[in-house]
Parts: C-alpha cells; sequence; structure tokens
C-alpha cells in the first residue's frame, strides 16, 4: 500500500509528463469504447432488424425440410407441415411464446406484359406479423390487407426493385407461376397492393409477398412451409428453444427448432466481419498505448537513476524498486482508463445526440444510424485492459530499475 | 443406352434424307387428331394422364385429365406455348420446352417436326445387316425451337427411331427420348417412349400412348379467348 502511494506521488511529481501518458491511455481507451459501442449497437440494431424483419426468434419445421443439415435454407413444400392449425395453437399456449406465423416459400416467374421475371416469395399472415412487430418497410402502396384474399380476388406485395423490372406499381396486375409440389405448372393473377424494401438492393429485384392463401392456391397445397415463432419479451433464448424442443419432441412426422442465427448467415458473416475489425483496431490501439506509455515510463526511471541509486543504497530492495515502477504504470493504467471511460462516455453522448447517418453499406438500400451503445462492461473491461496494457508496457522500465547498479546510478549525470 | 459419341462423319445423302422422312414421327401423325397420354416417372410417384388436340394447321391444345387440374390447359398455338388457368384472366405465355406434366414437354409428346423444322448435315452408320443404324445429326433451320440439336439414331432395316438425343448449343445432351414400343399397323406410331432428362441426374418418365385418333378438334379450341369451346371438352373423354 505505501509503495502504491508512494507511486502515485511520484507521477505527481512531474504533472506534464504524467497528463501526457494520462491522454495517451485516455484517448487509446476512448477509441476501444466508441468501436465497440458502434459495433455493439450495429448487431443489436441488425439482429432486431432480422427477428422483426420475418425470421422471428425459431422456426418449427419438419425435420426431414432440412435434408441432414441444419444450415440449410430453402423449405421445399413437400416437406411442408401438415397440422400446422393444431402445431400453432399448442406453440402459442407455451407461456415463453407470444406468437407463431406460418409462412409458405415460392419460387417462380412473375411476368406483366411483356416483361418476366423470376422471383423468390413468401406466403404471409399479414395480420400476425403485424401483431408480433415485424416490419415491412413500404415503398408505395400499402401492406397485404390482413383479411385473407378470396379466390380470384389475389394480391401481391412486390420489391421495388422486382416491380421495377415487371414495370408495374400499385393497382396494377401481375402473375405468379410457380411449380406445384406435384410438379405442375400453376399460375395466378394477383393485384400489386404496394412495393417495399428488404434493404438489399439485390433481394429488392427478386423478392415478392403474397397472403399464405394465395400462396397455398399458388402451389395447389393445404401445407406450409413452417412456423416462425417469436418469444414474449425478456425471455432468453435458451429457455424458449427449451420449451419449443419439448413441445416438438415425439411429433409424428419428426419436427426441428432452428434458431434465428441459423437462419442468418449474413447476421454472422457481418458479426465476424465486425469482430475482425474491433480485434484489429484493438491491437493497434494496444501497439500504440504499450509503445507510448513503456517510452514515457523508461524516461521517468532514466530521469530518476541517481534517486533510485540512493534508495537502492540506503537499503530498498530490487523487489521494492520494480513495485514502484510497476505500481507508476498501473496507476496510469487505472487512471488513464477511468479519464477514458468519462471521455467515452461524454463522446457516446455526444455522438448518439448528433443523430448521424452513415451512407448504406455495399449492397444496402438506406443510410444507417450511426449510434453507439453504452456498455457498462465495456467500461469495466477497457479500465482492465488499459491497466493490463500498461503493466505490459512497464516491463523494460522495470527491468532497467531492478538490473541498476548502485554506483553507476549514483555517479549518473 | 448413353449418348452417341462423335465418331466420323459423312455429309447426308438422298438416301439419308428418305431415312430420315421414313423415320419422322411427327409427320406420320394424322393432321388432325385426338389423343389420350399417360405420363409416368419411372423413379415412382403418380402418373398423369393428358388428352391432347391437334390441329391441322399445327395447333395443340393439352388438357390435364386429373379431377384437382379441372380447367387447366397448354395450348400450342403458331405464336407459342400458352398456360390457361382458372386463376388468371388471360392465357399466360411459357417457354416452348416448358414440361407439361411430369417434367415432359408437348414436342416430345407429340414428336420433333424433323422434316420440317431441322436440316440433316451429318451421318454416320453403325452395324450391319438388321442392326445397322444410322445416327443422323439435324440442326434447327430456325431459332426458336427448345432443341437446337438433334442427333436421331434410326434402325436402318425398318426406318425405326431408336432414340432421340435433344442437344443444347453447347453440344451437351440435355434429354433423350427412347422409343420402347410401337403401335400395331403400318403407321408409324409410338405406343411407349421413355424420356430422359440428362440434366437432371437422368430423371425419367414413361410416356404411354392410350389413345391416338384421327378427329376433327371442335371448333375454337386453339383460340386465346375460347374458354367456353375448352370448357366443354370436359365431356368429351377423360
Amino acid at each position: 500500500m505505501t509503495l502504491a502511494w508512494i507511486a502515485l506521488r511520484n507521477l505527481a511529481r512531474n504533472r506534464r509528463r504524467t497528463l501526457l501518458s494520462l491522454l495517451v491511455v485516455a484517448a487509446g481507451s476512448v477509441g476501444i469504447l466508441l468501436t465497440a459501442g458502434f459495433i455493439t449497437f450495429s448487431f443489436q440494431g441488425l439482429a432486431e432488424a432480422i427477428v422483426r424483419g420475418g425470421l422471428g426468434h425459431f422456426e418449427i419445421v419438419r425435420r426431414s425440410a432440412l435434408g441432414g443439415s441444419a444450415d440449410r435454407l430453402d423449405r421445399p413444400i413437400e416437406h411442408g407441415l401438415e397440422d400446422w392449425q393444431r402445431l400453432r395453437r399448442r406453440v402459442e399456449a407455451l407461456p415463453e411464446v407470444a406468437a407463431a406465423t406460418a409462412n409458405v416459400h415460392l419460387l417462380g416467374m412473375a411476368t406483366a406484359g411483356q416483361a418476366t421475371a423470376s422471383f423468390v416469395g413468401l406466403g404471409v399472415e399479414p395480420e400476425r406479423q403485424r401483431a408480433m412487430g415485424f416490419t415491412t418497410r413500404l415503398r408505395a402502396g400499402e401492406s397485404l390487407p390482413p383479411v385473407p384474399p378470396l379466390i380470384g380476388e389475389e394480391v401481391v406485395l412486390l420489391a421495388s426493385g422486382l416491380a421495377d423490372t415487371l414495370g408495374v406499381g400499385p393497382g396494377d396486375w401481375v402473375t405468379l407461376m410457380a411449380v406445384t409440389p406435384h410438379g405442375m405448372l400453376n399460375a395466378l393473377d394477383a393485384r400489386v397492393v404496394g412495393t417495399y424494401t428488404t434493404g438489399l438492393q439485390d433481394l429488392d429485384t427478386r423478392f415478392l409477398q403474397v397472403p399464405l392463401a394465395t400462396a397455398q392456391r399458388l402451389l395447389e397445397t393445404p401445407l406450409v412451409a413452417d412456423l416462425v415463432v417469436t418469444l414474449e419479451k425478456g425471455v432468453p433464448l435458451e429457455r424458449g428453444a427449451a420449451a419449443l424442443e419439448r413441445l416438438a419432441a415425439g411429433h409424428d412426422p419428426p419436427l426441428a427448432v432452428v434458431g434465428w442465427r441459423q437462419r442468418a448467415p449474413y447476421y454472422r458473416q457481418v458479426r465476424d466481419l465486425y469482430r475482425g475489425i474491433f480485434w484489429f483496431l484493438g491491437s493497434v490501439v494496444f501497439v500504440l498505448v504499450v509503445l507510448s506509455t513503456s517510452n514515457t515510463l523508461l524516461m521517468a526511471v532514466m530521469e530518476r537513476l541517481r534517486e533510485l541509486g540512493t534508495l537502492r543504497a540506503i537499503g530498498t530492495g530490487r523487489a521494492q524498486l520494480a513495485a514502484i515502477v510497476l505500481c507508476e504504470a498501473l496507476w496510469l493504467g487505472v487512471l488513464g482508463g477511468a479519464l477514458g471511460c468519462l471521455l467515452g462516455l461524454l463522446a457516446t453522448w455526444g455522438i448518439n445526440a448528433l443523430q448521424l447517418q452513415m451512407p448504406p453499406p455495399p449492397g444496402a438500400v438506406d443510410p444507417i444510424d450511426l449510434r453507439l451503445a453504452l456498455l457498462p462492461q465495456a467500461f469495466a473491461g477497457t479500465v482492465l485492459l488499459m491497466t493490463a496494457v500498461l503493466a505490459v508496457a512497464a516491463i523494460v522500465p522495470v527491468a532497467r530499475a531492478v538490473r541498476l547498479r548502485i554506483v553507476e546510478a549514483l555517479g549518473h549525470v | 443406352m448413353g449418348p452417341v459419341s462423335p465418331a466420323a462423319a459423312a455429309p447426308p445423302t438422298a438416301a439419308d434424307r428418305e431415312l430420315l422422312a421414313r423415320s419422322d414421327v411427327a409427320a406420320h401423325a394424322p393432321d388432325a387428331f385426338r389423343a389420350r397420354v399417360r405420363v409416368r416417372p419411372l423413379a415412382g410417384g403418380a402418373a398423369r394422364e393428358l388428352e391432347i388436340w391437334k390441329g391441322e394447321g399445327g395447333e395443340a391444345l393439352v388438357r390435364l385429365l386429373d379431377p384437382s387440374q379441372r380447367g387447366k390447359f397448354f395450348l400450342q398455338r403458331p405464336e407459342g406455348l400458352f398456360l390457361i388457368t382458372p386463376g388468371t384472366r388471360q392465357p399466360v405465355r411459357l417457354d416452348p420446352s416448358h414440361r407439361l406434366a411430369g417434367g415432359v414437354s408437348l414436342q416430345e409428346i407429340l414428336g420433333l417436326r424433323l422434316g420440317r423444322d431441322y436440316e440433316l448435315v451429318d451421318v454416320r452408320r453403325h452395324g450391319s445387316g438388321a442392326q445397322a443404324q444410322a445416327v443422323l445429326a439435324l440442326t434447327a433451320k430456325a431459332d426458336g425451337l427448345p432443341h437446337a440439336r438433334v442427333r436421331w439414331v434410326v434402325r436402318v432395316a425398318d426406318a425405326r427411331p431408336l432414340r432421340a438425343e435433344l442437344l443444347l448449343p453447347s453440344g451437351k445432351v440435355a434429354r433423350m427420348l427412347e422409343f420402347r414400343d410401337w403401335g400395331a399397323g403400318s403407321r408409324l406410331a409410338p405406343r411407349q417412349l421413355v424420356v430422359k432428362d440428362l440434366l437432371r441426374g437422368g430423371q425419367a418418365f414413361a410416356v404411354e400412348l392410350l389413345e391416338l385418333a384421327a378427329a376433327e378438334p371442335p371448333p375454337a379450341i386453339f383460340a386465346l379467348d375460347g374458354d367456353a369451346a375448352r370448357a366443354a371438352l370436359g365431356g368429351t373423354g377423360g
């Protein structure tokens, strides 16, 4: 304790140099905090967008639809759910579950006049989707109506790029063609009620949504491809998964419960990319802080050689001397980290208050918000990290102090 | 039986052209007829029956006889192939190579119009005596046909086609038609053929001709707006 106090007083002796070191540590801390805040906000935003974009927290699907691979994303209707309405009632009776909705996946051709384009479609239950908080970013017209359309009154919501390719807008008619599970071609006329964006340009040229009943009529099937489930607020994913797994156990035909992360390879790719960026930036900050503070600490040792020699001459041990230098470094880490946290907090508030936007990432349609998440654990972790970084930076100065020879030190000018 | 490998070929002679004409299945069919065919996947699965009306002008109408497909037709007209279904207000234009049922196209059922639509470019001959075969290489005379190139393998002794290999422009064999059985009588009428999709792992379908009779199609069934005439077909068979 005494050594720590002595080390703190030593730092106070050269306030300018100490302040400079503290600022270096604080700047590194701010950099790490802002990066962590941005990445965390991006993860949270992307996860929320994916879950609320229609993926839900879990999917219940026939095991045979996965074809032995949990990463398989297509859901052939041949492996669809027959008793889906009864199954949904059981799922929604679980206390962990907020709601469940059925989907039918489509692949086919859309034509309007002379224009033809292939599409990837989804049959959805609009009213349930809205109740589950699923969002559709409309560009024009209206969303799909809440009530299933009557036969002959089919409607479709086209992604904006697909609507452009077909040269249609709200109120126009398109013909949707798809091959049924029995290998027969079928076609339906559908009125375009609106256009929307998926958020990604490539997907916008292919995607469409139709009411579930329309999709089933197009495929001439009463089956649905899967049930998408959202959990009640605050229910951990693990608990939700366990409850659904228990419900699915023993079902004939066998069912699989698939988490949203498994069905979102895009999320995994973005997360891995951001993690890579974070570790790269963290490494750069680590090296910069270590080099600059190590230099400062070494200077502090070199300037005090006679003093340190005197301490050794009056009986101070090498370990005590090393502890003093190490404590000085640790104080710089703790205080610099704390200062960085304070500055990081202010910077986070300031940036969030400015409500800045960044240009759309490659392939995306809309600009993204530049927001930073406030993470208590990141603040605590940054102080600990900076303390550890300064401990590493102190290795050379401590070694120099330990190797000090009393006679040379006392004669040092 | 696999695709024929390329070998030395000779320019076609008058005898080769005559062989092609004698083996041209579609050319031997009545100008106008009603036929009923059954398409069955060889790997298992439901068989489907189709009623086909063909007019003298080359138009054809395919009616799906499965009760669940009531009201659904494929209509071949000079300007293209159309799907007519209760779910659409207008006939929907399709790619001419579109598969009707069970992965078989209308051309494969009606027969390719070899003499009319294709040109004989070279010939190779194999074997001798009763086993002698001629491989006639044909190319489409015009764009827009479902198959740009055809290899037509014919038994020379009786001018019976053995198989047709339908090639992509690259030369890759996409589909193969094997003639398995022939109707009685002098007319060249296949009773059963097997269609293999070589681009999809050799998926194979048996096409069985259940009925074929020269018949004048009911008026207006080939018109794009002939819904009433087509609806009346419900009582004509199947």
